[in-house]
């Protein structure tokens, strides 16, 4: 029986096809809006995730809890020992594709004239290389632990601002000053064998990249900063990090994303974006499917007096009108859906490049993920919104008075 | 025997603007028992539209009783009101207001998706009360594919469905030529004697007056007069007719039924 008032609903709405489908094009216009921008932001996140972990954190780090909890008074004070046999524990884990250690450290980079403050970061070659070769772009020279000569040297690579600031050209030798973990400080002379870029200005300025020997001799510890554990998969990192936590229950594992605050921000103010764009889309589609529906129903008082008269209960009534908006809805929903997914479709295959976001120096090529939850979730705000934008004409027309609707001219 | 419908002391009085007040009916006092062909006559404005709104309750009175088979009507049961419509109560409406976009056996079967009906008992209730209208052949015809007279027994064929106890019709030849709108009335009035459905429709028309059994004639919201006496079509004994204000002036209505209701057998 409901598929006949369902069949009555589509009959209806075909009353004045016009106008039904300029509802349903505000309708389907809605969804593909959601869709595009619901798919960019997806892509964006999926972007800046994959740049936060092949570029620097990895799916996930392994501390001494007190590294996270306390300021450090000497370097490496609450590092992590025999580093090794973690590393083998942790990937001893399905999920873990390898591990490797790093440490962070801070000192005085010089060229003999000129000296400039550093983050560094120590790291093992190989591994990294693994992990983000493909992320950092080598502006000169090449890579740590490339160098094909039989002497072996203690090797750096800087970021290009550091570079320039220091006019450092590669094979120049540069001292790296630092206190050491006693407290003392400490020296050792470095070749210059590349420079890179990060795309971010301010670690531009600042960064250099050592071999992990290199600083453990340089600040007098066998001691790391941190563990970074490099995944099979992206998704598998809450399900890593509970297994890797129940490994190594005395320290502390942290995920990618909460290490990576700027990830957060963006995340939060795309997601502030979007539902600000969702709330204007209602507003539009509630306003012109509420106004349709109320033409409609100012059309056909006299109907809904007669369908009263002869049995109809206003529950019916309102009922029969929400059919409609559903159908309205999901027609128009699924359009949008059809045409959004063809649009992302051609936007994914035009090349179209955006120009760099603030705070990087690199654009990146204009993409839309196709998300299931997003084409569904659309889909039901659509649906939802139409058959919201029906009620309040619907109950209106549902509370007439029987003999005034027959009246009605 | 119960009267199957009984008003009253009914009034209406309808509130124009902030104070103009205009009394539609004035305590009317009415028994029409079951099985009864009645006419609702008077001149435009006379009441005859807000007299048959209240028996059919989709309008309220102002002050006074309705009762259906006896059972005074309570106006604060919706539900109530909504099941009397759809099972107790059959409307014909001078413009036929049939639902455009629904073919005849869609309008017709209307009523019934709003009860608890199987479909196989649906189509068979559809097809049998087309075929009485004389419609099986244009079942699937939407309305604007037919004429007023084919219109209105769609809209006949909607208002029996449910095998109502009344049939109301509001000015039903009134959109009509002459000669369909004896058609439509010979019909309402066929379909009175073999389905013993009570009909009570309201006219102006002389010539359409003359058919019915008994009229009530309204002047200025008051029954001016009523001709001819309470009968059943089946059982053709007279029924006490409760009559308040005017006299009744029997005789020449009734004849003129008669005459009409031999016709009709003949036929």
């Amino acid at each position: 029986m409901t598929l006949k008032f369902l069949k009555l609903a589509f009959k209806n709405v075909t009353r004045n096809l016009r106008r039904t489908i300029i509802t349903g094009l505000i309708m389907a216009f809605g969804v593909i809006c959601l869709i595009l921008a619901g798919g960019f932001m997806r892509y964006s996140f999926w972007g800046l995730g994959e740049n936060a972990i092949r570029g620097q954190y990895g799916h996930l780090q392994i501390f001494n809890p007190e590294f996270l909890e306390q300021e450090e008074d000497k370097p490496l004070q609450f590092g992590i020992d025999r580093s090794d046999s973690l590393i083998g524990i942790i990937q001893s884990a399905r999920s873990v594709q390898f591990a490797m250690p790093r440490i962070e450290f801070m000192g005085l980079l010089s060229n003999g004239e000129k000296s400039e403050a550093f983050i560094g970061e120590a790291i093992e070659p190989q591994p990294e290389r693994r992990l983000s070769e493909s992320r950092i772009r080598m502006d000169q020279g090449n890579h740590l632990g490339e160098d094909t000569s039989e002497v072996e040297e203690d090797e750096v690579i800087l970021a290009a601002g550091l570079a320039k600031s220091l006019k450092a050209n590669l094979g120049d030798y540069l001292t790296l000053m630092v206190t050491t973990t006693t407290g003392a400080l400490n020296a050792v002379d470095v070749k210059l064998v590349g420079v890179f870029s990060t795309g971010v200005p301010e670690l531009d300025a600042r960064l250099l990249k050592v071999k992990l020997a290199t600083a453990q001799r340089l600040l007098v510890t066998d001691r790391v900063t941190k563990i970074v554990v490099v995944l099979k998969e992206t998704a598998l990192t809450d399900a890593a990090a509970e297994q890797i936590s129940a490994l190594l229950p005395n320290y502390k594992v942290k995920r990618w994303h909460e290490l990576d605050t700027f990830y957060q921000a963006v995340v939060k103010l795309y997601n502030t974006i979007f539902g600000f764009m969702g709330i204007l889309i209602f507003v539009i589609v509630l306003l012109a499917s509420s106004n349709t529906m109320m033409m409609s129903i100012f059309e056909r008082t006299r109907e809904i007096g007669t369908l009263m008269a002869i049995g109809s209960s206003g529950k019916r009534v309102l009922g029969n009108f929400l059919l409609e908006g559903l159908v309205i809805g999901a027609i128009a929903s699924a359009s949008g859906l059809l045409l959004g997914f063809l649009l992302s479709f051609l936007i994914n295959h035009a090349g179209i490049m955006m120009p760099p976001p603030p705070g990087s120096t690199f654009g990146y090529p204009l993409n839309v993920h196709y998300v299931a939850s997003i084409y569904v979730g659309s889909y039901i705000f659509m649906v939802v919104t139409a058959v919201i934008s029906t009620l309040i004409p619907a109950s209106k027309a549902a509370r007439m008075k029987i003999v005034d609707a027959l009246g009605h001219i | 025997m119960n009267p199957l419908i009984e008003l009253k002391a009914i009034s209406k009085i309808y509130t124009m603007g902030r104070n103009i007040q205009i009394q539609a009916i004035k305590n009317i006092n009415l028994s029409v028992h079951a099985g009864e062909f009645v006419a609702i006559s008077g001149p435009s404005g006379s009441g005859k539209t807000t007299l048959l709104n209240l028996i059919g309750l989709i309008d309220v009175p102002t002050s006074g009783t309705i009762a259906l088979d006896g059972k005074i009507i309570s106006y604060n049961g919706l539900a109530q009101l909504h099941r009397l419509r759809l099972n107790t109560i059959g409307f014909i409406f001078q413009s036929f207001n049939l639902i455009p976009v629904l073919s005849a056996y869609e309008n017709v079967e209307y009523p019934l998706l709003l009860t608890d009906l199987s479909a196989s008992e649906r189509k068979k209730r559809v097809e049998q009360v087309l075929a009485e209208v004389g419609l099986s052949a244009l079942a699937d015809h939407k309305p604007r594919e037919l004429s007023g007279g084919q219109c209105q027994r769609v809209a006949i064929a909607r208002a029996l469905v449910n095998k109502p106890k009344i049939v109301l019709a509001d000015e039903p030849t009134a959109n009509l030529d002459s000669k369909t709108a004896q058609d439509i009335l010979q019909l309402m009035a066929k379909l009175n004697q073999d389905e013993q459905v009570t009909f009570i429709f309201s006219t102006h028309d002389p010539q359409v007056v003359k058919l019915a059994r008994r009229i009530i004639q309204l002047r200025d919201g008051s029954i001016e007069s009523i001709t001819g006496a309470a009968t059943s079509s089946s059982s053709e004994q007279t029924a006490e007719v409760t009559l308040t204000e005017p006299q009744q002036t029997a005789s020449k209505g009734r004849q003129s039924w008669r005459k009409n209701r031999s016709t009709t057998r003949k036929n």
